[in-house]
């Protein structure tokens, strides 16, 4: 996803528009965009280049009279940002704007930006053992019916979750979580701007998540966010989210997956791991 | 019949896009998209990359071009049918599609690639096995393998990428029609470096003159001109091929082998093609000399004729290029006993 957008002039690398979608955490832009201006100023028309930091990448090119840069997650195809940042470029380019901008500019600009940013849709994948509620929570999430009878995801799924988050589409993915297709867990994760780590609540599965999936999603969720959810929280004797959050070492929420008033509940995790 | 072919890529954050369907009428779901990229890179697949699976009352069969090209192409059937019957068929349209991939020409072809599917079953082994001749890369496989008899996979993928100038080949797909047409088998023999791949039937396309009693008295003399300066030229095999293997000029043709002499009119009425199209293939007959027209007449002059073998001159080159029997590796053993298992098996057949 593409989180941040701003446009320079190219001679006196004036900031003409900016658009903030999504927060980049503790990185101070502003400090950055003296290194990378200078850069951009002296790049080929056209060319896109870019400097990973963190979880971020930050995509820059000029053409005509402007230079763009736009923040995304490092999560994202690389490719698919330059064909993004080259096309919004050409649009950008093909135009003279005042300074400061006009109303109709701006709102100009603004749908240009829109239009950029929902070419490349956010994704989310669940990631947990067999059973854990995975698919629940999917179907929570979508609105849709929520299935009391087990039945395993074969592979994995994925469904576009029925409202955005912000201006971005969102793809939600689970695994299947059978021992059997752990080895193709990767293939899912890739690519994702959240991983959401599921766990019943049981102190052998918090316990086996631990040893087992932690360890495995390190290298394809390495620009993920990463956050677990306590699933299952109204058995008897569940681990309270709290106590499963000091063993896993990451962010953790409690959940009834089962239960339709913990749908908005788990809407506001996922939209402050996208956008903050 | 098929119910329809989809091309499928994989993209790390959409999951699975449908790059292109045939007939665009088809209705694809994408669940079963995800659910046969999920078959693939799990591995339950019988030979490599091909799958065969079923899905509710949809049978499918699909070819997974690898992580690189990361795309699969996929044939949808109905319940009667047998995914068996498409096997190579999908792994040939599947390839010709990945050659096409960069910049999307295969879009263009999408419905002969289809008509291909279709027919595909329908053919006898002898046309299946002419389709190879359209292939160079098939044609220099097999010329290779005549000359060794046994190549390990490495060996010729390397052969291959210095004749046609290649980065990679996708051996898989090069050798799945040739395994299953017979011609070729692959092992694992110890010591060797990859696969090995032996010939153990042989094929040969010919032209021949018209094979029916009633060549009428007049064109025989144009039969023994054609045949007396007959030089088959470096096209030869593939026109051969082609009238085999092309649907329409195969009827035209074993229509006016039956008939001996027709008109044209006949020929419409039997074969029930278009009269533009038939003209055209007529002019293609003509023009190869496989028929001489005479006003509204039709005369056969040649055929072709695809004749599949047992290469016993392998034995011979076996003894002369590798000496006594006692020095032979285990590859040879081998290939011996695959070539009298093929023997036996094409006795069986004749029978
Ligand atoms: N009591 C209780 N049951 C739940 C809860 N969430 C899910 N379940 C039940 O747990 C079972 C398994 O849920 P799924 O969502 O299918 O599990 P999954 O993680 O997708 O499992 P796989 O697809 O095999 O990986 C179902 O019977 C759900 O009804 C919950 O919060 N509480
Ligand atoms: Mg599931």
């Amino acid at each position: 996803m593409i989180r941040q957008i701003y446009i320079y002039k190219k001679d006196d690398l004036r900031l003409i528009f900016h658009r903030k979608y999504a927060n980049i955490g503790r990185i101070n832009f502003d400090e950055i965009s003296q290194l990378i201006l200078p850069v951009a100023r002296a790049m080929d028309d056209g060319v896109i280049d870019h400097s990973e930091i963190f979880r971020y990448r930050i995509s820059y090119g000029t053409l005509g009279d402007y230079i763009v840069v736009m923040i995304n997650n490092r999560s994202c195809d690389r490719e698919e940002v330059e064909g993004a940042l080259t096309e919004y470029l050409r649009d950008v380019a093909s135009q003279r704007f005042n300074s400061p901008l006009s109303v109709e500019e701006e709102r100009h600009l603004s749908i240009l930006s829109r239009r950029v940013i929902a070419t490349i849709p956010a994704k989310v994948c669940f990631v947990g053992f067999g059973g854990v509620g995975k698919t629940t929570l999917l179907r929570l999430l979508r609105h849709e019916r929520i299935p009391l009878r087990y039945e395993p995801t074969m592979f994995g799924e994925r469904a576009i979750m029925t409202l955005p988050i912000g201006p971005y589409r969102v793809i939600l993915f689970t695994v299947g979580g059978q021992e059997r297709f752990m080895p193709i867990w990767d293939i899912l994760i890739r690519g994702s701007d959240v991983v959401v780590v599921v766990t019943d609540s049981t102190p052998d599965n918090v316990e086996r998540t631990k040893s087992q999936i932690m360890p495995m999603i390190r290298d394809p969720a390495r620009y993920s966010v990463i956050l677990a959810i306590a699933n299952k929280q109204d058995l008897p004797k569940s681990l309270p989210a709290d106590v499963i959050e000091q063993t896993l070492g990451i962010k953790t929420y409690g959940c009834v997956a089962i239960d339709p008033a913990y749908r908005s509940k788990i809407m506001d995790v996922i939209k402050s791991a996208l956008l903050s | 019949m098929p119910i329809g072919m989809i091309v499928v890529k994989w993209d790390n954050r959409r999951g699975t896009v449908l790059e292109a369907r045939f007939p665009p009428s088809l209705r694809v779901d994408p669940d079963l998209t995800m659910k046969i990229y999920g078959s693939h890179v799990l591995g339950e697949a019988r030979e490599a990359n091909l799958i065969s699976i079923r899905v509710d009352d949809l049978r499918i069969i699909s070819y997974f071009g690898g992580i690189e090209i990361n795309r699969y192409v996929a044939i949808l059937l109905s319940e009667a049918e047998d995914p068996e019957d498409y096997e190579e068929v999908v792994v040939e349209v599947a390839s010709r599609i990945f050659d096409q991939i960069e910049g999307g020409e295969y879009l263009e072809h999408l419905e002969d690639l289809f008509k291909l599917i279709e027919q595909y079953p329908h053919m006898s082994i002898e046309q299946k096995v002419a389709r190879l001749f359209l292939d160079p890369m098939k044609v220099f496989v097999l010329q290779k393998l005549r000359e060794k008899g046994l190549m390990t996979l490495d060996q010729l993928s390397g052969e291959i990428k210095h004749a046609f100038g290649l980065r990679t080949v996708d051996m898989r797909s090069v050798l799945s029609p040739l395994v299953k047409l017979d011609l070729v088998v692959t092992r694992w023999i110890e010591g060797a470096s990859s696969e090995v791949a032996f010939l153990v039937r042989d094929c040969e396309i010919l032209r021949v003159p018209p094979r029916t009693k009633k060549v009428p008295r007049d064109i025989r003399s144009s039969v023994i001109a054609l045949f007396s300066k007959y030089k088959p030229d470096s096209r030869e095999a593939m026109v051969l091929a082609r009238a085999l293997t092309d649907p329409d000029t195969y009827r035209v043709l074993s229509c006016i082998r039956k008939k001996g002499v027709v008109s044209i009119e006949e020929i419409r009425d039997e074969v029930d093609i278009p009269s533009g199209e038939l003209f055209d293939i007529l002019g293609w007959l003509e023009r190869n000399r496989f028929i001489e027209m005479r006003g509204e007449e039709v005369f056969p002059l040649s055929e072709p004729l695809l004749l599949i073998f047992f290469p016993e001159y392998q034995l011979r080159k076996m003894i002369e290029l590798y000496g006594n029997v006692e020095s032979w590796d285990e590859g040879l053993r081998q290939y011996l006993m695959l070539l009298k298992e093929s023997y036996m098996e094409m006795m069986r057949e004749k029978r």
